[in-house]
C-alpha cells in the first residue's frame, strides 16, 4: 500500500491524513464543492473535488472509488460516519481492486444488523441485554406485517418485562428506538418505531430489550490483524450522553478493576472473533452497578473517542489500521494502561437553547496549549461553520497521571479555549467538569437529564464583561472584526433563536 | 450612553474614553497592541478577548465566553415588530397556524428542520397571527421572515 484516499472530511480526515504522512504514505483527500480549501484538503498530497455540496458529496461511493483509481490510490480509509459502515461500499472498494481499510463487508453486515448481532453474540457466549428478537416473515404488505409484529411484541413483552426498549434492527443513533414504560404504550411505540425505521432504513424489523436504568456505557477497543491476533486495548467510559450523543468520554473507567477489565476484554475479543473481525473496532457494553455487563453493539470503524485509548495505551490506532490493512502484523505490546485520559467534544451548538446547532464565523479560534493536551480538529481561525455538516468542531483531549488531575487539566484547558463568532458548548463542558456525578465518577447514561432537568443556562455576564461589551459597542467600526474582512453579513441567528424558541 | 443586552436583560452603560483607556464605572479597559484588552477593576486585572460581529459582542474573559448584543438607539428589535425570522437555513416541515388564528404563549406555530433536527417555533406571547409567509415544504434562508404575530393589547 503506497497511496491512501481518505473518504471523509473535518477532524477525522485530518487525523487519518496525518497518520498517512507519518506512515510515509501518499495521501489523497476529497472535498465537496463548498469545502474548497478546508483544513483536511491541505494535509493531503492532493485533494480531489467531488460534485455537489454538503454531506451528499461524501456519500457518493462511486465518485470516491473513481477518484481513488484515477489518482493511483491503492487503499481507501473511510474514517467514521459517511460510508464507513456500509457493507456495500466496502465490497465495491474491494471489487475495484482497492484495499478497504476496515473490517470485511461480512463483518460490517453481521454487526450492522442489530438482531443478527445479538444472535451471533449469544452463540459466541457474549452476554446480551435480556430481550427478544421479533421474527416476523415479511409479506410485503405493511398492514399485515405490522399486525403480526404487534401480536409478537405483545407476547414477547410479557417475558421481557417493563420498562423496555423497542429498537429497530437496522437502527442506530436513537432512530427507530422507543422506551416503553408499560403495556399501555406498547402498540403506539411499535407503530412509531416501525414507521421511523422503514423511513430511515427501509427495514421495519424490531427487537425488545429490558431497559437498564442507571447503567454505564462502557466500551472496549479491539484490534485484530490478518495474522490471527486479536487484542483488546482496555475500556472507555462514555456514559455522559445527550440524546444518545456522547459528550464526555474517559479512559479507563473509574469503577473497572483489572479483573473486570480482563473479563470485558475477553468478551470483546470473543465478539470480534465471532465475525472474523480484522482492523480496529469497538464493542459497546452496558454495565450495571454490580459489574454485570451486556453487549450493546459493535462499531465496525474507528471511533470519535479513540484518542483517549491512544493516550492511555500508547498505541496509535489509526497507524495500526494502516499496518493491518497492508497485511502486516500489528505492533501492539501487552496491554499497559498509564494514567487517565478525558475527551470532550466541542460542538457548534447553543447549550442554553436546547443545544440547537449554531453557525457563524470562527472569528477567534485559539485552542489551549501546554502539558498533557491534544486537540483533534478540522477547523482553523477564520473558517465558517456551515449548517451542511456535523456540528462537531474539535475534540479536546487531556492526559494526566490520575483522574483528578485529568479533570483539573480539562478545566484549565476549557478555560483557555477561546472561540468567538460562533456559539459553542465550551462553557457547558466546563460546568460538566464540576458536576457531582462527574467528579465522583458515578455517571450513568441518564446523568445529564438528571443534572439539567430544565436545561442548562450560562452564568450571567459579569460587570467586567458588560463593561468590555459597552466599549466594543462604542468603539468605531474600524476596530471591529467585521471591518477586517470578517463576515458582516447576516445577523447572528442566536438572538433570534433565544427570542423565538423559548 | 450605550445599551447592551445580556440574555433577557438590557443594561444601560456609560463608557468614557480617556486617552488610550476607557472607563465604565470603576472598571478601566485598555486595548493592547495585540488586540486583547486589559480589564482592571480595583485590585484585579484580567486579559480579555473581544470582537464585534454585526450587533453581537463576543467576549472571552476570565475563562468564560459571553455573547452580548449592542442595541442601537432608536432601532426596533424584530421582536417588537412581531415578525419571526428563520434562525438558520432549513426546510419548513409543518405550518400549524394560518392567518387570523388566535394563539397563546408557548403554542407551536411551525416546525423547521435544520441540520437533521426538528425545531419548533412557538408563540412568545398571546396574540393573533397576522400573516404566514411560508408553506410546508419550503426551503428558507437564514433571516427570512416566517410569519407575523400581533400581541394582544395588554
Amino acid at each position: 500500500m503506497r497511496t491512501v484516499l481518505v473518504a471523509n472530511r473535518g477532524e477525522i480526515a485530518c487525523r487519518v491524513l496525518r497518520a498517512c504522512r507519518e506512515a510515509g504514505l501518499r495521501a489523497v483527500a476529497v472535498h465537496a464543492e463548498d469545502e474548497v480549501g478546508a483544513m483536511h484538503t491541505e494535509l493531503a498530497d492532493l485533494s480531489v473535488p467531488l460534485s455537489g455540496a454538503g454531506a451528499s458529496a461524501y456519500l457518493d461511493g462511486e465518485a470516491i472509488i473513481a477518484a481513488a483509481l484515477q489518482h493511483d490510490a491503492d487503499g481507501i480509509h473511510p474514517g467514521f460516519g459517511f460510508l464507513s459502515e456500509r457493507a456495500g461500499f466496502a465490497q465495491a472498494v474491494i471489487d475495484a481492486g482497492l484495499i478497504w481499510i476496515g473490517p470485511s463487508p461480512d463483518a460490517i453486515k453481521r454487526m450492522g444488523d442489530k438482531m443478527t448481532a445479538r444472535i451471533t453474540m449469544r452463540e459466541a457466549g457474549v452476554p446480551v441485554i435480556p430481550g427478544e428478537e421479533i421474527e416476523v416473515e415479511p409479506t410485503g404488505d405493511e398492514t399485515a406485517d405490522l399486525d403480526a409484529t404487534l401480536v409478537a411484541v405483545r407476547e414477547a413483552s410479557q417475558r421481557v418485562g417493563f420498562p423496555l426498549l423497542l429498537k429497530a434492527s437496522a437502527g442506530g443513533g436513537g432512530k427507530g428506538m422507543r422506551a416503553v414504560e408499560s403495556a399501555e404504550g406498547l402498540d403506539e411505540a411499535v407503530r412509531g418505531a416501525r414507521r421511523e425505521a422503514i423511513a430511515a432504513f427501509g427495514d421495519g424489523r424490531v427487537y425488545l430489550e429490558r431497559l437498564l436504568r442507571g447503567a454505564r456505557h462502557v466500551e472496549v477497543q479491539v484490534l485484530a490483524d490478518a495474522h490471527g491476533r486479536t487484542v483488546h486495548l482496555g475500556e472507555r467510559e462514555c456514559s455522559v450522553q445527550r440524546r444518545h450523543q456522547k459528550v464526555f468520554e474517559e479512559a479507563p473507567c473509574a469503577v473497572v478493576d483489572e479483573d473486570q477489565r480482563q473479563r470485558m476484554g475477553a468478551a470483546a475479543i470473543a465478539a470480534a472473533e465471532a465475525v472474523d473481525y480484522v482492523g480496529a473496532g469497538t464493542v459497546e457494553f452496558l454495565m450495571e452497578n454490580d459489574g454485570t455487563f451486556h453487549f450493546l453493539e459493535m462499531n465496525t470503524r474507528i471511533q470519535v473517542e479513540h484518542p483517549i485509548t491512544e493516550l492511555v495505551t500508547g498505541v496509535d490506532l489509526v497507524r495500526e489500521q494502516l499496518r493491518i490493512a497492508a497485511g502486516e502484523p500489528m505492533t501492539v505490546p501487552d496491554l499497559a494502561m498509564r494514567g487517565h485520559a478525558i475527551e470532550v467534544r466541542i460542538y457548534a451548538e447553543d447549550p442554553a437553547n436546547g443545544f440547537l446547532p449554531s453557525i457563524g464565523p470562527l472569528a477567534v479560534f485559539r485552542p489551549p496549549t501546554g502539558p498533557g493536551l491534544r486537540l483533534d480538529t478540522g477547523v482553523r481561525e477564520g473558517d465558517e461553520v456551515s449548517p451542511s455538516y456535523d456540528p462537531m468542531l474539535a475534540k479536546l483531549i487531556v492526559h494526566a497521571p490520575s483522574r483528578n488531575e485529568a479533570l483539573q487539566r480539562m478545566r484549565r484547558a476549557l478555560e483557555e479555549f477561546i472561540i468567538l463568532g460562533t456559539t459553542t458548548n465550551v462553557a457547558f463542558l466546563r460546568d460538566l467538569c464540576d458536576l457531582d456525578a462527574v467528579v465522583s465518577a458515578s455517571t450513568s447514561t441518564t446523568t445529564l437529564d438528571e443534572a439539567y432537568p430544565n436545561g442548562w443556562s450560562a452564568e450571567p455576564a459579569t460587570e467586567a464583561a458588560l463593561a468590555l461589551g459597552a466599549v466594543l459597542a462604542s468603539a468605531s467600526q474600524g476596530q471591529t472584526h467585521a471591518a477586517e474582512g470578517g463576515p458582516s453579513g447576516p445577523r447572528s441567528p442566536f438572538f433570534s433563536l433565544s427570542r423565538r424558541y423559548p | 450612553m450605550v445599551d447592551v443586552r445580556a440574555g433577557d436583560t438590557v443594561h444601560e452603560l456609560h463608557p468614557v474614553p480617556r486617552g488610550g483607556v476607557w472607563s465604565v464605572g470603576d472598571i478601566d479597559l485598555q486595548r493592547l497592541p495585540d488586540g486583547r484588552w486589559q480589564v482592571r477593576q480595583g485590585e484585579t486585572s484580567v486579559l480579555a478577548h473581544g470582537t464585534r460581529i454585526g450587533d453581537v459582542l463576543w467576549i472571552h474573559l476570565d475563562g468564560r465566553v459571553h455573547r452580548l448584543e449592542a442595541i442601537e438607539a432608536g432601532a426596533n428589535s424584530a421582536e417588537e415588530e412581531g415578525s419571526f425570522s428563520a434562525p438558520m437555513p432549513g426546510g419548513v416541515l409543518d405550518v400549524l397556524v394560518s392567518a387570523g388564528d388566535m394563539v397563546t404563549a408557548g403554542q407551536p406555530l411551525l416546525v423547521l428542520e435544520a441540520m437533521k433536527m426538528e425545531h419548533r417555533v412557538t408563540a412568545p406571547y398571546d396574540g393573533r397571527v397576522v400573516a404566514v409567509y411560508v408553506a410546508q415544504g419550503d426551503r428558507v434562508q437564514q433571516g427570512e421572515s416566517l410569519l407575523e404575530v400581533e400581541a394582544n393589547e395588554a
